[in-house]
C-alpha cells in the first residue's frame, strides 16, 4: 500500500486543481469511490481485533504480571516462590502471541476462512521505532525514579562500599503520576484495540472510562510506593481487559457461525 | 464532459463490474485467502463467486490453487502481479474519470 501521507498530499493537490477548474463535486465523488475501495481492502485485517482475542491476550498478560507480584508477597519463603513468580512472568510474555495464534487457528479460520497478509515494510519500521522509543522512555523513567525510590547509605564500617536499600511507603507525586500515566496509556491502547468494534459495542466506552479513571483511585485507596500500588492496578486493568475480550469473543462466536460442511 | 465519458469508457471492464471489483479489492489487501473467506466477505453465492473468479483467472488477474488443509480441500486465491497493476491503474483511471 502507498504512503498515506503522500496520498493525502496528492489528494489536497487534486482538490486545489479541481477548485481552480470548478469541479469539486466530481472529485469528491471519485474520492468517495476510492475511499470505499480502500475500506474493502482494509476489511480483512479487522478480524484480528473484532473477536476480542487481543484484549484477552493483553488482559491475561496484566493478570499474570499482577499474580507474579502477589506471588512474592503471599507465598511463604521457599525456592518455589521465585519459580512461581517467574512462571507467571513467562505466561505474561507469551499470553498475547498465543491468544492471537489460537484466535486465528480456532476462531477466524473455521468461521471466516483462511487469510494471509502481505509482509509490510512500514510495520517493521514502526516496530523498530516503537522499541527504540520504549527503551528510551524506560531508561529516562528509571533515571528519574532511582533517586526517589532508593535510599542508599553506608551500612557498616567493614563494608564501606555496601549499601542498604529501603523503599518509602507513602506515594510521592511521581508515583501517582506514573500510575495515572499507566492508566492513560492502557486506556488509549484499549481504544486502539476496539477502534473498529466500539461503534457496535457501546458498553466498551464504560470499560474505557474504568481503565482510565480507576488506577489513580486504586492508588489513592491503596497507599504505598509505586511498586506497592502497581499489583492491584494491574489486577484491575487485566480483569477489565480480560472480561471485555471474553464478552466480545462470545458475541463474535454467536454472530459468526461456522459454515455448513458443503460450503466449499 | 466528452473527455470524462472517454475516461469512463477506458476503465478496465473486467474489474469495473461491482462483484469483481469487490473481489479484486479484497484480494489486493491480502497476500492470499481461501474461497470461504471471499464467500463470507462478498456475501455472494458460490455460483456467482466461482464465475467471477473464473473470469478474473481467464484475464490473468487471479491465481487459483487447489490444495488441502489436513484432509479438507481448500481453494487458495491470490492476485497476480498483472492483477495488482490492473487494479492500481483502475483506481487511477477512476480518479481521472471524474
Amino acid at each position: 500500500m502507498k504512503n498515506p501521507i503522500a496520498q493525502y498530499i496528492q489528494f489536497v493537490r487534486n482538490i486545489e486543481r479541481a477548485k481552480r477548474e470548478g469541479r469539486t463535486g466530481e472529485l469528491l465523488k471519485a474520492a468517495k469511490e476510492n475511499a470505499e475501495l480502500q475500506k474493502i481492502m482494509l476489511r480483512p485485517r479487522q478480524y484480528a481485533t473484532t473477536n476480542g482475542a487481543g484484549e484477552i491476550g493483553w488482559g491475561t498478560a496484566w493478570l499474570c504480571f499482577a499474580l507474579s507480584s502477589y506471588a512474592s508477597v503471599i507465598l511463604p519463603a521457599s525456592p518455589w516462590r521465585g519459580r512461581v513468580g517467574m512462571f507467571f512472568l513467562l505466561c505474561a510474555c507469551v499470553a498475547m502471541p498465543i491468544c492471537l495464534w489460537a484466535s486465528k487457528k480456532f476462531v477466524i479460520q473455521p468461521r471466516i476462512g483462511y487469510v494471509a497478509f502481505r509482509p509490510e515494510k512500514s510495520r517493521w519500521i514502526g516496530m523498530i521505532i516503537g522499541m527504540v522509543v520504549a527503551a528510551g522512555v524506560s531508561i529516562a523513567l528509571s533515571l528519574w525514579l532511582i533517586p526517589e525510590m532508593i535510599h542508599a547509605a553506608p551500612s557498616s564500617a567493614h563494608h564501606a562500599a555496601a549499601t542498604t536499600v529501603s523503599m518509602h511507603d507513602t506515594p510521592s507525586g511521581s508515583d501517582k503520576l506514573l500510575i495515572a500515566g499507566g492508566g492513560l496509556m492502557n486506556a488509549i491502547l484499549y481504544l486502539m484495540f476496539n477502534a473498529v468494534s466500539i461503534k457496535e459495542h457501546r458498553w466498551k466506552w464504560a470499560s474505557f472510562v474504568l481503565i482510565l479513571v480507576m488506577p489513580p483511585i486504586i492508588g489513592h485507596l491503596h497507599p504505598g510506593n509505586y511498586l506497592q500500588m502497581s499489583p492491584p492496578v494491574m489486577l484491575f486493568q487485566g480483569s477489565v481487559y480480560f472480561l471485555s475480550g471474553v464478552i466480545t469473543l462470545i458475541w463474535f462466536l454467536r454472530h459468526h457461525q461456522p459454515p455448513a460442511p458443503e460450503a466449499e | 464532459m466528452n473527455e470524462q465519458l472517454r475516461a469512463i469508457s477506458e476503465l478496465n471492464r473486467v474489474i469495473h463490474e461491482p462483484g469483481r471489483l469487490m473481489i479484486v479489492a479484497l484480494l489486493a489487501g491480502v497476500k492470499e485467502c481461501d474461497f470461504l473467506f471471499l464467500l463470507n466477505e462478498t456475501k455472494m453465492n458460490k455460483g456467482n463467486l466461482s464465475s467471477h473468479l473464473a473470469r478474473l483467472e481467464e484475464a490473468g488477474y487471479v491465481e487459483i490453487e487447489k490444495t488441502y488443509r489436513g484432509k479438507v480441500p481448500m481453494t487458495l486465491l491470490r492476485l497476480t502481479r498483472k492483477g495488482r497493476t490492473a487494479f492500481d491503474e483502475y483506481r487511477k483511471g477512476l480518479m481521472a474519470a471524474f
